[in-house]
């Protein structure tokens, strides 16, 4: 039974991260649960942790499609190619 | 030498979102910021021999692209200018209904909140720029582009767990470099 609560720190990050991106499984956000109550490192990680998704989505970050960049480095390559006959 | 030196054909891959989030906040509009990020690629390499390699590869792009900004703005002002008329209704006897009007709300921060968010966002993108490249496109890839596990996973032909050992990596310095930059 204890096995099943107590995981290491590693295991633990892993954890923290998966439940970043609401992918942590009831079991898993169980066991972070356990280990942040007696692990100080990780009670500091996962701070931190949460306070880099807020920062994140407040960034309202968006990258350009696959496509468009793909369109990109053709333009450039032919453009540069061009350059070097000239 | 010169300090730097420009790759052309490394552009897109390193500063495309870095120029995409830098252009998106101030023109608003995807077509217009893919456009305007092209004239840039395209103004760069023409004038690619008068870097000097005093400055980033990326600060000199956005160098170009803030010009390509100022320009576009420039051209929609003077097409609308022409037909527009301006009305001024602070006369003397409505004093009180525009008044109220005129006071500025200081719970609409909207833009500056906007622009200090865009900075982050920005801020975020440098610093993804100092980590390993491919662990930088996997982050991005899951954070960002909020793709699959599995999906990503496939693309980069990786297991789960090397999966989450990359974020995990990824999320570590990028709190690291956001805490000595920015907060």
């Amino acid at each position: 039974m204890s096995k099943l609560f107590f995981i290491d720190c590693s295991k633990a990050a892993e954890c923290c991260n998966k439940s970043q991106y609401k992918e942590a499984r009831p079991m898993e956000k169980m066991m972070l649960f356990f280990h942040l109550a007696f692990c100080r490192a990780c009670r500091k990680f996962s701070t931190k942790n949460s306070k880099l998704t807020e920062a994140i989505q407040k960034s309202n970050l968006q990258s350009c499609t696959e496509e468009q960049k793909q369109a990109w480095r053709e333009q450039i390559k032919k453009e540069f190619a061009e350059d070097n006959v000239q | 030498m010169p300090a730097n030196e420009l790759d052309p054909n490394k552009w897109v891959d390193k500063y495309s979102d870095y120029l995409f989030n830098y252009t998106i906040v101030r023109v608003n509009d995807r077509e217009v910021a893919n456009d305007l990020i092209s004239e840039t690629f395209l103004a760069a390499l023409k004038s690619a021999k008068y870097f000097k390699g005093e400055a980033s590869e990326r600060t000199w792009l956005i160098s170009i692209l803030k010009r390509k900004i100022i320009d576009y703005y420039r051209k929609i002002n003077s097409r609308k200018g022409q037909a527009e008329v301006k009305i001024n209704y602070s006369d003397d006897y409505n004093d009180g209904e525009w008044l109220e009007e005129q006071v500025a709300d200081q719970f609409d921060r909207t833009a500056e909140d906007e622009m200090e968010n865009n900075e982050l966002g920005l801020a975020i993108l440098e610093c993804l720029d100092s980590i390993n490249e491919k662990h930088a496109a996997i982050f991005k890839r899951k954070t960002i582009d909020d793709a699959d596990t599995e999906a990503i996973c496939n693309e980069f032909d990786i297991t789960p767990s090397n999966l989450w050992v990359i974020i995990h990596r990824a999320r570590t310095a990028l709190a690291a470099c956001l805490e000595k930059n920015w907060f």
